[in-house]
């Protein structure tokens, strides 16, 4: 995590969760949160670090929980959990609370 | 562990999947909902006629129908809903029902004719983003668009609403009606849109009243006028083009209703009547006496398994891919769903012409 570790992420408010033909999507509501043409779709993983990101619990803490989840390397849940916040924190859906 | 998110996730190449999979699984995606089918406004040619002027709570819902109706299409899948009308900001609680809406998730978007736009839809607008605010143009000019409106300072108000919620940042379309009453402003409510840098659509759909008044189709504009002067985008003209091409080869249906009503698409009218699309009078559900869960899955499904009957013309015509073809709009001129509607067919070859001749100069192009 190239010592971001520690950062804590939370869920913007005006994005809603929703769940359509099977999809999950994110779908920014508010004016100041996001492009409001940017609907995100997850998958599995993506939703499980959607959930993990409480504003509480740091980076570090939600890369431990996907390695035991999903039965994967540290190096390689780190990087994508990484490039997926980067992701977030660009499209507005998440903000950085410390 | 799969990636959390792969390239291509955001938006269009997986809501294309998502269409799909909706498709199959039957999911009521996209809906439209009229709270009301009043409006202040007479226009000439809306085939709503006498509904508009009914008293306020005519057959019309309370807030609470419509903000239940809102979390169960949201609870069933529904990703876009058109509130339309009548006109809808009409209703007191139009607000209170869009506000739900789009905190459920759901893309909202207005047809508004504007002229009830007030700071406080403005607001509400600025703060929960529709989709699209789409409003009509009747005319280019007040004494035209008063003439179709019948309603003296709709013009300006309507204008004023337009400019006020672009200034603001909201996202507005602008469309027009071809009519015999305001066919020569067409080409300037176009350039009143490309002023504006907002999207524009002209319709030369015109239809008889829900209660069998045809007096609307008495503004018709002739099928090739009409053509010629939606055809002036060239853009249209080029994605028409495009679309015959790629479908022409496509064999008959054999159903007679191949569109999304009924399969992604509802609507629901004031009386709270759930219906296969807004055109469609027939396999309703009362949304009164059961959830629309249950019309959905219960009643609507029949829509889909209409058949044609004997001798139908239009399914295994080239020009139904260019007419508009919609079997509920030639029931509302013809009296069956199962009978072509003279005018639909008009438009049709007129557009059939101008592509053709299109793609013949695409041949010859070097």
């Amino acid at each position: 995590m190239d010592g971001a570790g520690g950062a804590v992420y939370a869920r913007r408010e005006g994005v809603v969760l929703r769940e359509v033909a099977g999809e999950h999507l994110l779908v920014p509501i508010r004016k100041d949160v996001a492009d409001l043409k940017a609907i995100f779709a997850l998958n599995g993983v993506g939703l499980r670090i959607w959930e993990l990101l409480d504003g509480a619990r740091a980076l570090d803490g939600v890369l431990a929980e996907l390695v035991e989840r999903f039965d994967v390397p540290i190096e390689e849940a780190s990087a994508d959990l990484s490039a997926f916040v980067d992701r977030l924190l660009a499209a507005g859906l998440v903000e950085r609370k410390g | 562990m799969e990636r959390p998110t792969s390239p291509g996730d955001v938006v269009k190449a997986r809501l294309s999947a998502l269409l799909d999979r909706a498709v199959a699984q039957r999911v009521p995606l996209n809906g439209t909902i009229a709270m009301t089918h009043r409006c202040h406004l007479r226009c000439v040619h809306c085939y709503l006629g006498c509904e508009r002027q009914g008293p306020p709570a005519d057959g019309e819902l309370d807030t609470a129908f419509w903000l239940s109706l809102v979390d169960q299409v949201a609870q069933a899948g529904c990703l876009e809903l058109l509130i339309t009308g009548g006109e809808p900001l009409l209703r007191p609680d139009f607000a209170l029902v869009y506000e739900r809406a789009r905190r459920r998730g759901i893309l909202a978007s207005v047809f508004t004719n504007a002229t009830l736009v007030d700071e406080r839809i403005v607001r509400l607008f600025e703060e929960l983003p529709p989709q699209l605010v789409e409003v009509t143009l009747y005319g280019a000019s007040e004494r035209v668009y008063e003439r179709v409106t019948g309603v003296r300072g709709s013009y300006r108000r309507c204008l004023g609403a337009v400019d006020t919620l672009l200034d603001r940042g909201v996202a507005v379309a602008l469309k027009a009606v071809i009519l015999s009453d305001n066919k020569e402003e067409v080409p300037a409510i176009r350039r009143m849109a490309e002023e504006r840098g907002v999207a524009f659509r002209v319709d030369a759909a015109l239809f008889p009243c829900r209660d069998g008044d045809r007096h609307p189709l008495d503004h018709r504009v002739d099928a090739a006028e009409a053509v010629a002067l939606e055809m002036e985008d060239e853009s249209l003209l080029r994605r028409t083009a495009e679309y015959f091409q790629q479908m022409r080869g496509l064999p008959p249906e054999t159903q007679l209703f191949s569109c999304m009503a009924g399969l992604t698409g509802f609507h629901v009218d004031p009386q709270g009547t759930l219906l296969p699309c807004l055109m469609v009078s027939t396999h309703g559900f009362d949304l009164r006496r059961g959830s629309f869960r249950e019309g959905w899955d219960e009643v609507l499904p029949r829509f889909r398994e209409q058949a044609l009957a004997p001798g139908y013309e239009c399914h295994a015509c080239e020009r139904r891919f260019l007419c508009g073809l919609c079997p509920a709009q030639a029931g509302m001129e013809t009296g069956s769903p199962h009978r072509k509607a003279d005018y639909a067919c008009r438009l049709g070859e007129a557009r059939l012409d101008v592509v053709k001749s299109r793609l013949d100069k695409s041949h010859d192009a070097p």
